[in-house]
């Protein structure tokens, strides 16, 4: 993947690519916005993962009804440039930031964007690392958030091979 | 409103840099300051803020809803702009408790401190790593 934080969209900065070194992991929860007819998953999923190749962004979605929870990889600049979009974006509201720092190494490097919608069968996954059979990723704490998009992404993966054609 | 969303237990800690978009008086900043604790205090918000060569360093400590909704307001403000987040992370206690904004001015005698974190005597959190950060906030509050 070809870095161009400097070429960026809104970009006005010529100093913006300081810290491009740097691989910033961002992990955020947002709630839909259920009065924005805008909201389609698939949409927005196809335009996230176009956009975060050509930037050069990983990462993972998770989505259900109410919900969205994102952990979004690459340089500080460019994650930062798409923190202030994902701000003014009205699909969604009440965005907070649960964890925001450096890494050594990317975890989500084969996605650009991994999409993972909890089914009734991660139910499990939910109880799990919550006090309460729903899922609220705002009552989580940052740890249990990992942890839960870490093992549903394991199970997503395990699905996956246990349907492929022998 | 946050004071009665679910997650007000959660403390977190969110360290940014940022630019001014115009040469700041003496009289501005203090203005900006005196603001900042006001409105630190009644969210019960604590932190630290550097201002050298038109760039904020800031971090802020509280409840993850009262520190994202800052963010919000942060972003949306137009008397600085390229705000990048450098770090956010859960806290055991808070590192700033006593402040509701403590302040850093900038002095000759900190060039010391700069260059001890940067390959150059100049203030340019952009280039540093959090961790130099970290170390360069600790060290001008002393």
């Amino acid at each position: 993947m070809e870095l161009k934080s400097a070429e960026l969209p809104n970009s006005t900065n010529p100093t913006a690519h300081h810290g491009a070194r740097i691989i910033l992991r961002l992990t955020y929860v947002s709630r839909y916005n259920v009065n924005n007819a805008n909201i389609e998953i698939a949409r927005i999923l196809e335009q996230a993962q176009r956009n975060n190749k050509r930037d050069g962004i990983t990462g993972v979605l998770i989505i259900n009804d109410n919900f969205f929870l994102q952990s979004i990889e690459g340089a500080r600049p460019v994650i930062n440039q798409l923190l202030r979009d994902l701000v003014k974006d009205d699909r969604h509201f009440a965005l907070q930031i649960v964890d925001c720092h450096e890494v050594a190494e990317r975890r989500w490097n084969q996605w650009s964007m991994k999409y993972l919608m909890p089914n009734e069968l991660d139910k499990e996954q939910i109880l799990k690392f919550s006090a309460s059979e729903e899922f609220n990723p705002y009552q989580m704490s940052n740890e249990q958030i990992m942890l839960f998009i870490e093992n549903l992404s394991k199970l997503e993966e395990q699905r996956a091979s246990e349907n492929e054609p022998l | 409103m946050a004071q009665n969303t679910s997650d007000a237990h959660i403390l977190v800690s969110m360290t940014y840099v940022s630019r001014t978009n115009q040469d700041m008086t003496e009289q501005q900043l203090s203005d900006i300051l005196q603001q900042a604790r006001e409105n630190n205090a009644a969210n019960a918000i604590t932190g630290m803020l550097v201002f050298k060569d038109n760039i904020f360093l800031q971090t802020i400590e509280g409840s993850r809803a009262r520190i994202n909704r800052l963010l919000y307001s942060l972003i949306a403000d137009t008397r600085h702009y390229d705000l990048q987040v450098l770090e956010t992370r859960e806290l055991e206690h808070r590192e700033w408790a006593k402040w509701s904004m403590n302040y850093a001015p900038s002095c000759a005698e900190n060039s010391a401190i700069y260059l001890k974190y940067s390959t150059t005597e100049d203030f340019n959190p952009y280039l540093l790593s959090f961790e130099s950060v970290r170390g360069l906030l600790d060290e001008l509050s002393r």
